[in-house]
């Protein structure tokens, strides 16, 4: 069962649903575990109301989506070959070797900062920042 | 890599949507496919070449422009 946790093994519309359906709790887990993380750092403040908020609508929205393509036939095969499509496929691997190039770069570059200087403050706001460039390009890239 | 997908898709008179049904793959695949932009997998050549009743050679072919020209 464990199998369909990894893209490669999701052949059927079958499997796609068990796919899902066991990134479902995980999905969860780890929304839970940031939530606790930012409760543990910040305490019951705005910080974590805030992150809760925002957190929690894209989850919302990810939970009606998949009741939608689970429900439908149509719309799970819909959603299985788009998984699936070699050329797909193919994309994303470009995608994600040109993210962990430009990645890199940036790590690299830093540390050539670092030598001149003793710390480089990188804040929470640039993780998050990078973090929403990373996945702009990916889904701008992987739109068609 | 030059093809006559979409020759042989209009003989047939089949849709790209139903094409990418039928190959388990997305549209845009079979629209990058016929503009040749993208070079089927063997998987994928043999199963247009089985849908259309044919050889992978009558679909795919080499162009000796564009070789030339990657050369």
């Amino acid at each position: 069962m464990l199998q369909y946790l990894f893209k490669k093994n999701v052949i059927a519309d079958e499997d796609y649903r068990k796919y899902q359906l066991l990134w479902l709790p995980l999905t969860l887990l780890i929304g839970l575990g940031t939530c606790w993380i930012i409760y543990r750092n910040f305490g019951w403040s705005s910080y974590f109301i805030g992150g809760l908020i925002g957190g929690s609508i894209p989850f919302v929205c990810y939970i009606i989506w998949l009741i939608r393509v689970l429900s439908s036939p149509k719309r799970l095969r819909s959603a299985r070959l788009r998984l699936t499509d070699e050329r797909r496929k193919i994309v994303e691997q470009e995608v994600w070797a040109q993210i962990g190039k430009v990645l890199l770069t940036i790590i690299a570059i830093l540390i050539v900062f670092s030598i001149k200087r003793d710390v480089i403050e990188v804040t929470m706001m640039d993780l998050l920042i990078l973090l929403y460039l990373v996945l702009g390009y990916y889904y701008y890239r992987m739109r068609k | 890599m030059v093809n006559k997908i979409k020759a042989y898709r209009t003989a047939y008179g089949v849709s790209q949507e139903a094409l990418a049904e039928a190959m388990e793959v997305t549209r845009q695949t079979i629209i990058s496919l016929e503009k040749g932009k993208y070079t089927a997998s063997l998987n994928l050549a043999y199963k247009l070449a089985q849908y259309f009743e044919t050889s992978i050679e009558d679909i795919f072919f080499s162009d000796p422009e564009t070789e030339k020209g990657e050369m």
